[in-house]
């Protein structure tokens, strides 16, 4: 414990704190209903039906939209494989960090011209493509890990391309699969912008029904419901971190192995 | 020919092109038709006129608007410089760990990437804005703190913003500096030089093109947020983001607001120019 590294861990805890303060002041009062600990605020928003059919909205819209985003970005992955695909990286950099709201008001107004009726479909549309370029990014670093002489020498050795993207590529990419799906479930299931713009009317999803209450004015039912939303996040993320965790640490030696080689 | 074995046929590598098909027709083709519609006109009910104008430009060039954008590029800027700085800050004390805690410090630091935006602005405001904790502490030490003082100068959006980005800041920089050996920064400070200076002449020249990176992967996205300001922001500001959104949402005048994203289309794309060397897997 030298005193350098206490000046560092000092700001580093001051950042943590900037993050993590105001969640634990916003749970501490949902649970606090005229100066008593109750689950009051939690049952009047469970009663509230708009809260279970924007609940059902999101969730729809999250798996059917991170299902297409990982279906999409791995068959790009699975039929490129190692090679280098320079225009399909650029447009999803693009598609990645891309103000979001140009993103929304553009599919808006396709959608309005080419007439599809703003609904759930459109919503779904939106959200795959914001997140299919986190799914591709995660994929195809992973596949790029992979060394190209293993697959030509399944290639040599007679397997057909079927059998290398099923027997070899799938097997590689499983858990990269998986937590690329919790994150575009994640991403989605959090969107606000695009649904804004894009979700028919009376349609809300659940971050859309959150703004709007906070538009309404305070009430302490955004507490319960936000300490609600929250724990669905934090379920979701403690469930795939495993995972994530076993693909870094692959990773890594994989990593190795490469410098050995050279 | 390193690769020649793996070409499949053609055939194969039409169905790869499903995602690319994807994007073409739900990004790029959006983002022409949004660039064609700043030139149509606004019809008397609120539809479309499909006939070339400017109108929507003479529209634009007001004082009010230039104004909003100069202070769009400020809040952007201070934004994506603060996170860069406080990111290689967070970065480096993470990767100086030891090998276990390592992933301890990550998990903590980019945790709340995953939690709703909306949730951290409005707990945030809740804790830092009008009659929060942080502000009635700061009244029992100074009596004379003015409340709206935080709102109004947008340190309270300022702050809701790099919340809101560190997390993109600290990824891409964790991974830079697993590259470097951690023995440069401890010689630094065994040579006696201060932390901040190691961090000053040691730390930030060897992240340079990654420092450069991380600004423009927080200014980006921080050019069109419609939430901070929406949530954080006093009621007499106004934003570009916001501005897009009244155009298109309120006011329903599409061209206008497409040609308020056009702006913005175009320094994203002048950034992506500059930078379009940096290969882009380093960006994540």
């Amino acid at each position: 414990m030298n005193v350098a590294f206490q000046v560092r861990l000092l700001f580093v805890v001051l950042i943590l704190s900037l993050f993590y303060l105001p969640l634990l002041h916003m749970f501490s009062k949902a649970f606090v209903f005229e100066d008593q600990i109750s689950l009051h605020w939690f049952k009047e928003l469970l009663r509230d039906e708009s809260f279970w059919s924007a609940l059902g909205i999101s969730l729809v819209a999250a798996l059917v939209s991170s299902f297409l985003s990982v279906f999409l970005s791995l068959v790009s992955v699975l039929y490129f494989q190692t090679r280098r695909t320079p225009m399909l990286d650029r447009i999803m950099a693009l598609a990645m960090t891309f103000p979001e709201i140009i993103l929304a008001l553009s599919s808006l107004s396709l959608f309005v011209l080419v007439k599809i009726p703003l609904s759930l479909v459109t919503v779904v549309i939106g959200h795959t493509t914001l997140t299919m370029a986190f799914a591709y990014f995660i994929l195809s670093i992973q596949v790029r890990r992979l060394d190209p002489a293993l697959l030509e020498a399944a290639l040599d050795l007679g397997a057909s391309q079927k059998e290398v993207r099923g027997e070899i590529l799938l097997p590689w990419l499983k858990t990269s699969i998986i937590s690329s799906f919790a994150l575009c479930f994640l991403l989605s299931f959090d969107d606000f912008l695009i649904s804004y713009f894009v979700s028919g009317v009376g349609q809300d999803t659940l971050p859309i029904k959150l703004f709007s209450m906070l538009k309404m004015g305070i009430s302490p039912t955004i507490n319960a419901l936000s300490v609600l939303i929250l724990l669905f996040t934090l379920i979701s993320f403690f469930i795939c971190y495993p995972l994530l965790r076993n693909l870094n640490r692959s990773g890594a030696q994989t990593g190795n192995r490469e410098m050995e080689v050279r | 020919m390193k690769f020649k074995a793996l070409n499949g046929s053609f055939k194969e590598i039409n169905w790869g092109l499903l995602g690319l098909t994807w994007l073409v027709l739900f990004f790029v083709l959006p983002l022409l038709y949004a660039a064609v519609l700043a030139f149509l006109s606004r019809g008397t009910y609120g539809g479309l006129e499909w006939k070339l104008t400017l109108s929507a430009f003479e529209k634009l060039i007001k004082p009010q608007y230039v104004w909003i954008l100069s202070k769009t590029f400020v809040l952007a800027f201070v934004t994506a410089l603060s996170c860069t700085f406080v990111g290689a800050w967070a970065a480096w004390f993470v990767v100086s760990r030891k090998e276990k805690w390592r992933h301890f410090w990550l998990v903590l630091l980019t945790l709340p990437f995953l939690i709703n935006s909306l949730i951290r602005l409005y707990s945030l405001k809740g804790f830092v804005g009008l009659e929060g904790p942080l502000q009635n502490l700061i009244r029992m030490i100074n009596p004379e703190f003015a409340t709206l003082d935080w709102t109004h100068s947008g340190f309270l959006m300022a702050l809701g913003l790099v919340v809101t980005y560190l997390p993109f800041a600290i990824f891409p920089l964790v991974s830079a500096f697993e590259k470097w050996d951690n023995q440069y920064f401890e010689a630094s400070l065994d040579l006696g030089a201060s932390v901040l200076k190691t961090f000053m002449i040691v730390v930030l020249p060897l992240l340079k093109p990654q420092l450069r990176m991380t600004f423009f992967i927080v200014f980006i996205p921080s050019l069109g947020e419609f939430l901070v300001p929406e949530i954080l922001g006093g009621s007499q500001q106004m934003y570009w983001g916001q501005l897009i959104a009244e155009a298109f949402l309120k006011w329903r005048n599409w061209p206008f607001g497409a040609l308020l994203g056009l702006v913005l289309m175009v320094f994203v794309f002048l950034i992506f120019q500059l930078n379009s060397r940096k290969p882009v897997e380093s960006s994540r």
